[in-house]
């Protein structure tokens, strides 16, 4: 009982956790742009995820130590320099992004203007780094982020053509009003938010922080399997409200404030209030997830003691980097800038890092002497090496399509 | 001719900054100040859209008003920030009138939303009511100029 309670708490929080700032703008942009003629793209990548994500867990469960810890030893200063910096200017970049999504959903329910939330929401954020136990963040943010289930049942209230959003959704065609780089240039941003890199950071470091052995793959996959899925199936959720509510009337999404939109046609006040809801989880409880990646990935190049399963004092470098980064993004978001700009530049950035951060995964999971009987199975390796060949594609085609398209205007 | 990799580097830079930026270029003929009008006008129907869509729900009860404040306020800054950049292009020599059409409707736009934000600070029925009529007027007269731009 305590084990299947252990597996349905796993996967409900892997659901909630799973959508952030940059899925929750980015599928609402595109669906209000591009109909859900790009859904397929929330579906590759959330593939692609559940294979990377399952096998630096795995990784975490066998050898004890989380992905990266082991990337620096396996291949060398050089290649783990690289995968560091990379990785961490991109998480580092969305952790300021997600501290200005929390700022922007008390804006929308106070009318105080976000820039005088920002320290507010940076203290805190702190706050429950230092705190707070790595369960209750987890759990806590997870489970208050299936709020944002209101999304799935908005589209059901809104009563759509059922047939005409699975076909749109099955045979993706371009707009005709779209060009086909600013098409690309959308898909390569939906790719980039899935397969965000502090996500695999995360799941992996989390699974040291909570002890895991051989004996909790089956838990750690059925999270991965089933509930990162379940997760992607509310991102096209938010994708297909903003279709049916925008695209006939032609808006397009700038600001977080129009992502709720749809669910108040639905439903009215009380399903805005869910929203806003799972608004502040997604954005609040990935900031936690992003700030404790950028330490995570800091603190294991370097071989410091990390975690939050040690006291602060005992990892106090770890706790420092949280501390600078923290009062960093908080700074960063002081200087006016839109953290709506920050989520679609990161999502991008995001696309163009992923290689650097999932070819070491793939390499030490299929390291015998860390892995044992453990390693890459064929589907495994199939799969990462076919996706490894696709996010390196995300990766070149990135930049270019942002420079032809200005950044998908 | 050859580049230096400094050089490469920094004419690279350079192009991305500028891509990057979103910074209002001077149309380089009448095409590309054609092109500029036709985005303007529609970025314009979004905010006036976004805004006609948040005074219904104001309407009918069906959001929060801090909610309705903030969307429509967003949208009004984002309506200001339209008209400006496009005030702020230079027109080739020919496309006057079309600057004086395409900026007074963006004038109109403006106006509008931000009556839309008054009332809606305001929750007053009777002047949200007024403000629906006076956005969907402005909706017809950006489309009608969309279809003949476009």
């Amino acid at each position: 009982m305590k084990k299947l309670f252990a597996v349905a708490l796993g996967i409900l929080t892997a659901i909630g956790g799973f959508v952030d700032i940059g899925d929750l703008v980015t599928n609402a942009l595109v669906g209000a742009r591009f109909g859900l003629s790009l859904a397929w793209v929330v579906v590759v990548g959330v593939v692609g995820i559940c294979v990377f994500a399952e096998m630096s867990g795995r990784v975490a469960a066998v050898s004890g130590r989380a992905t990266f810890d082991l990337v620096r030893e396996r291949l060398g200063p050089r290649v783990g320099l690289a995968n560091l910096l990379a990785s961490m200017a991109v998480t580092l970049l969305t952790f300021v992004a997600e501290i200005g999504g929390v700022a922007l959903s008390f804006e929308l329910v106070t009318s105080v203007n976000e820039l005088l939330w920002i320290p507010l929401v940076a203290a805190a954020v702190w706050l429950v780094l230092w705190r707070t136990k790595f369960s209750v963040i987890e759990n806590l943010f997870g489970l208050m982020g299936l709020a944002l289930i209101v999304f799935a049942v908005a589209v059901w209230q809104l009563g759509p053509d059922w047939g005409l959003l699975w076909h749109d959704a099955t045979h993706p065609t371009k707009p005709g009003t779209e060009g086909l780089p600013t098409y690309l240039y959308y898909a390569v941003a939906l790719f980039g938010a899935a397969m965000t890199p502090y996500e695999v950071f995360f799941f992996s470091s989390g699974g040291v922080e909570e002890g895991w052995t051989e004996r909790d793959i089956t838990t750690m996959r059925s999270n991965v399997l089933i509930g990162f899925p379940l997760g992607g199936v509310l991102s096209v959720a938010i994708a297909a409200a903003s279709a049916l509510v925008f695209l006939p009337a032609g808006i397009e999404v700038s600001t977080l404030a129009q992502v709720g939109l749809p669910v108040a046609v639905a439903m009215g006040k009380v399903g805005l209030a869910a929203a806003l809801l799972g608004f502040f989880a997604a954005t609040f409880g990935a900031a936690c997830e992003t700030g404790l990646s950028v330490g995570y990935s800091i603190g294991q190049y370097f071989g410091w003691q990390w975690g939050k399963y040690v006291r602060p004092h005992q990892a106090a470098r770890f706790h420092l980097v949280l501390l600078v980064s923290t009062v960093l993004a908080a700074g960063v978001l002081l200087t006016t800038v839109d953290p709506i700009k920050v989520t679609e530049y990161s999502v991008v950035f995001s696309a163009l890092a992923l290689p650097l951060t999932y070819f070491p995964i793939l390499v030490v999971a299929n390291d015998p002497d860390y892995m044992g009987r453990h390693t890459n199975g064929r589907l495994s390796n199939a799969l990462g090496s076919a996706y490894l060949v696709l996010v390196v594609v995300a990766s070149v085609a990135a930049i270019p399509l942002m420079v032809i398209t200005k950044a998908g205007m | 001719m050859s580049v230096p990799g400094g050089g490469r580097l920094a004419l690279l830079t350079t192009a991305a900054a500028l891509a990057l930026s979103g910074c209002v270029t001077p149309a380089t003929g009448s095409d590309s100040y054609h092109d500029k009008a036709v985005t303007s006008v529609r970025a314009a129907q979004s905010e006036v859209a976004t805004a006609a869509l948040t005074v219904r729900l104001m309407r009918h009860g069906r959001i929060l008003q801090p909610y309705a404040d903030e969307t429509v306020t967003a949208s009004e800054t984002a309506t200001g920030a339209i008209a400006a950049t496009f005030a702020s292009v230079q027109p080739p020599a020919g496309d006057d009138r079309l600057r004086d059409d395409v900026g007074s409707l963006l004038s109109d736009a403006q106006d509008a939303v931000g009556h839309a934000r008054i009332a809606v600070r305001r929750a007053d029925p009777g002047a949200l009511r007024r403000v629906a009529a006076e956005l969907a007027s402005v909706t017809k007269d950006l489309t009608r100029a969309d279809r003949s731009l476009g």
